[in-house]
């Protein structure tokens, strides 16, 4: 026992670590600890209260006279207590700023998993509406092809067809290049050159032709049909191999490995764990650098698919809207490829016969065998069930047992998380996959004669977490994935016969303003960006909000008792996050310590600059739709243009609406209004990122500073590799004050 | 949403997978972060009288033993004198040599690795001092 917050801000200060055991997930230095420990209980102290009065009265008695006349003993004493003082408040401190960081933290992942289930469900609301349109009707025919829009592939039965179909589509060879195109250039078969040209240009911010963009995909797709839904790798040759987890579009951190661990190559292979796409903002240069090692070094790169390898995915979480801004008119083209290309990635890899990697995790319905056998192509999206001739139905009734089965089952191959508790149920939180606990990682390893799992899909604070006695690795490489300082960045290499783990951290950091914050700041400006998200998330939910706190207070007094506000806002809100603990900067208290819950959205407006009206129910309710909206809009918008129909954006928004609970009368009309105003050129057609970008929260109390995110689609300004506070902290001069 | 309080909360938020357990080495953490501003010396005493031994996980009940006794203050002024009492000359700023000095050879001893990190958290000027008003701030700061 004994003084271990010094290790835990120590590890923030990125230490590099070696694999740990079970709970114990921050190096304890022992040799301090027992030191310490020593030393608090063996100093001799008289504890007495009437000696420290005595003390007290003597500092009393030097602060005011400034004069210090007493025996040197005393003065120890008086030393010792300052000393003890300062210590005790110290610790306080930084215990504090743990405890702020741990809350942040809550805040984001609950917040960004609470999404996650929003797009199961609006899947499900799809579902739904087609249950209620009457059969045979256009818009059901519009929908259904809508859903299934993007997945020709599987309609045809040769696969002379597909291909002839898809090299139609998506022919390279009609596009020519324009003298004055500066960027990278490729030619087939690529070679090493050709990648280190590609790391080079990416980052100068060039950007790839689209022609070599589509060759590109073409190799790449060719290449992952002749290989397996299994991979695998061996370290015979290397004696090592390096894991790298998710990566969301953040090349910042594909360079920080690349300077940290080196090329790719015979004597360095790498597996990457899926989740390559989305969030990030150079989804695609990370999917060309990779796909380009996988061309070029094809027996020493490895890659798993991850959930955001998905078409459905894409959409909603900012691929899409990325090849849209970046390949404009031949977004459609770009985003058909990449959509092909996932669905051939393989699923898993193992390494030397002893270690599984797969993105999400297992189940007790996984089965290796199956897994190698199925036809991975089919699966565009994992989170529509495969294709059926029939339309598909919520009750399944279309389609084969065996295939629901197998289909359930590349689900928990890719969004499975582990937990302590054992058994396996499904992922309600997430909205895919299951929960496995370790007794079915046990099971699991045992019926495969393997000895590890090694997954990724789940944003660890320290880059990556040890659990089910260390059975289960979760490797995590995108650092910063919240916002800056939220995370660090890992990875993993097994090296030797017995595949020993060398774990190395990182933060990669764009400029130097970052690198000189300190540990306090930091937690304050992740904090402010968390709470920030929060408020947006609180004021969405205003008017349902109003409605129950009046229940709780009947007098109308204006007040509810703190454990009734901590209620209301969970269960309207519905996230779970300390609500307790964050009362204070969230809301205002009277002096009699009753919550004035009025005061929790009262100076918080959400404003639309063409919601002209400002009806405010109506700005609320799209506003909190509005990830689904996004989503809704962008399957409508069949050419990726952007731009969609005056009349589909009315029908995307009263679909919503015939979804949301809430109680509020809107006029159609207005809806045709907020269209109307968008519709610049009077063309009847609608920029929808315009719309989706209109919405503004302000807060008049002026709490929430400009946000310091990189927001979806934003350039970095500059990409350089630096690290982190590699080592020991160190203090350094002549830093100014925040 | 189970009747929670701020003591269910900071332990959850800790408890990290889940399991209802804290590792005793974060003990300490949790323990502070809710406000109680104590020793080593009183933590681990708390810890002994709750029956916490060795390295032992510790749940929700055992938590609320650990914290029952203790009480939370306020000693903001008291920071203020102690400062005062290193800084001899009232001259608002004290050496960091000095408070090394201090800080790492008495009573509930800090480390040198503590001691860095309070350093890097407050701002110095560049002559190696360390000005009250920083001091306080950071100590204070919520």
């Amino acid at each position: 026992m004994g003084c271990t917050t010094s290790s835990k801000v120590n590890t923030e200060m990125n230490k590099t670590e070696r694999g740990k055991k079970g709970k114990h997930r921050h190096r304890l230095d022992v040799k301090t600890h027992q030191k310490v420990k020593h030393r608090t209980e063996t100093g001799k102290r008289d504890d007495s209260p009437q000696h420290h009065r005595q003390i007290d009265q003597k500092v009393k008695h030097s602060t005011e006279t400034g004069k210090c006349d007493d025996s040197p003993e005393l003065q120890g004493q008086i030393a010792m207590k300052a000393a003890i003082l300062i210590q005790k408040w110290y610790r306080q401190s930084i215990a504090r700023l743990e405890a702020r960081r741990q809350c942040t933290w809550n805040i984001f992942q609950t917040i960004e998993y609470a999404g996650e289930q929003d797009q199961l469900k609006l899947y499900n609301f799809f579902n739904g509406i087609l249950m209620q349109i009457e059969h045979d009707s256009e818009a059901k025919k519009q929908i259904v092809m809508l859903l299934s829009a993007k997945r020709e592939a599987a309609i045809y039965d040769t696969t002379t067809e597909e291909e002839a179909r898809l090299h139609s589509m998506t022919n390279p060879n009609e596009i020519t290049i324009d003298p004055s195109y500066k960027g990278p250039r490729l030619t087939f078969p690529l070679t090493l050159a050709h990648v280190k040209t590609l790391i080079k240009a990416f980052k100068m911010k060039q950007q790839l032709h689209v022609k070599y963009l589509l060759e590109l995909l073409h190799a790449t797709r060719k290449m992952m049909k002749t290989r397996g839904n299994i991979n695998y790798a061996s370290t015979s040759i290397a004696k090592q191999i390096t894991v790298c987890g998710d990566l969301h579009g953040k090349l910042d951190d594909l360079y920080m490995i690349f300077h940290k661990n080196g090329l790719p190559s015979v004597e360095n292979p790498y597996i990457f764990n899926g989740d390559f796409v989305d969030r990030g903002p150079m989804s695609i240069e990370i999917c060309v650098i990779l796909f380009s090692c996988c061309l070029t070094m094809p027996n020493e790169v490895y890659l798993n698919r991850g959930n955001h390898e998905d078409h459905v995915m894409n959409l909603r979480y900012g691929f899409v809207k990325e090849i849209m801004r970046k390949y404009k008119e031949h977004s459609v083209t770009v985003a058909r490829m990449f959509e092909e290309l996932f669905s051939w990635l393989p699923l898993a890899t193992v390494i030397d016969d002893q270690v599984l990697v797969v993105h999400g995790g297992v189940s007790d319905q996984v089965d290796l065998e199956v897994l190698a056998k199925l036809d991975r192509h089919k699966y565009v999206s994992v989170i529509k069930p495969p294709f059926s001739n029939d339309l598909p139905g919520l009750d399944g009734a279309h389609y084969k047992l065996k295939d629901l089965e197998e289909w359930r089952q590349v689900q928990d191959i890719l969004w499975s998380d582990p937990r302590p508790i054992k058994g396996s149920c499904l992922n309600k939180y997430r909205g895919g996959g299951s929960y496995f606990g370790p007794d079915v990682t046990e099971r699991f390893l045992e019926r495969n004669n393997l000895t590890q799992l090694i997954r990724s899909h789940e944003c660890k604070i320290d880059g990556y977490e040890y659990t089910h006695n260390d059975k289960v690795l979760t490797i995590f490489s995108a650092s910063n994935y919240y916002d800056f300082g939220s995370n660090k960045g890992a990875y993993v290499k097994l090296q030797g016969q017995n595949l020993k783990h060398h774990i190395v951290q990182y933060i990669a950091t764009t400029n130097s303003a970052q690198r000189k914050l300190t540990f306090t700041q930091r937690v304050s400006v992740l904090e402010a960006s968390a709470l920030h998200d929060l408020r947006a998330k609180i004021v969405a939910m205003e008017s349902d909000l109003i409605k129950e706190f009046e229940k709780y207070d009947c007098d109308n007094k204006g007040t509810v008792s703190l454990s009734d506000w901590c209620t209301v806002m969970g269960n309207v809100v519905s996230i779970d996050i300390p609500w307790h603990l964050l009362q204070p900067k969230l809301v205002k208290v009277d002096p009699a310590g009753h919550i004035q819950w009025r005061s929790t959205f009262e100076n918080m407006r959400i404003l639309h600059r063409y919601n002209e009206q400002n009806e405010p129910s109506l700005t609320e309710m799209l506003y909190r739709h509005k990830d689904n909206l996004e989503t809704i809009f962008r399957i409508f918008d069949t050419d990726n243009s952007g731009f969609i129909t005056i009349k589909e954006f009315e029908d995307a928004c009263s679909l919503l609406m015939s979804q949301s609970n809430m109680d509020i009368n809107v006029d159609m009309n207005q809806f045709a209004d907020i269209a109307r105003s968008m519709d610049f050129n009077k063309d009847g057609q609608i920029d929808f990122n315009e719309f989706l970008e209109a919405f503004r929260i302000v807060d008049l109390e002026g709490r929430d500073p400009e946000s310091h995110k990189h927001h979806h689609g934003d350039d970095m300004s500059e990409i350089r590799i630096t690290e982190h506070d590699d080592g020991k902290p160190k203090h350094s001069k002549g830093r100014k004050t925040p | 949403m189970s009747a929670q309080d701020h003591i269910t909360e900071a332990f959850r938020l800790f408890d990290r997978d889940g399991d209802g357990m804290i590792p005793a080495s974060e003990v300490g953490t949790v323990v502070r972060a809710l406000g109680y501003i104590i020793t080593e010396a009183e933590l681990n005493s708390a810890m002994k009288k709750a029956g916490v031994s060795g390295r032992s996980g510790v749940n929700l009940a055992t938590f609320r033993k650990i914290i029952e006794p203790l009480e939370t203050s306020n000693y903001s002024k008291q920071l203020n004198e102690a400062f005062a009492t290193i800084d001899r000359e009232g001259s608002g700023v004290v050496r960091v040599a000095e408070l090394r000095h201090l800080l790492t050879t008495l009573g509930d001893k800090l480390t040198d690795e503590e001691f860095d990190i309070l350093l890097q958290e407050m701002d110095l000027d560049k002559g190696g001092e360390i000005r009250r008003t920083d001091f306080i701030h950071f100590m204070t700061s919520r």
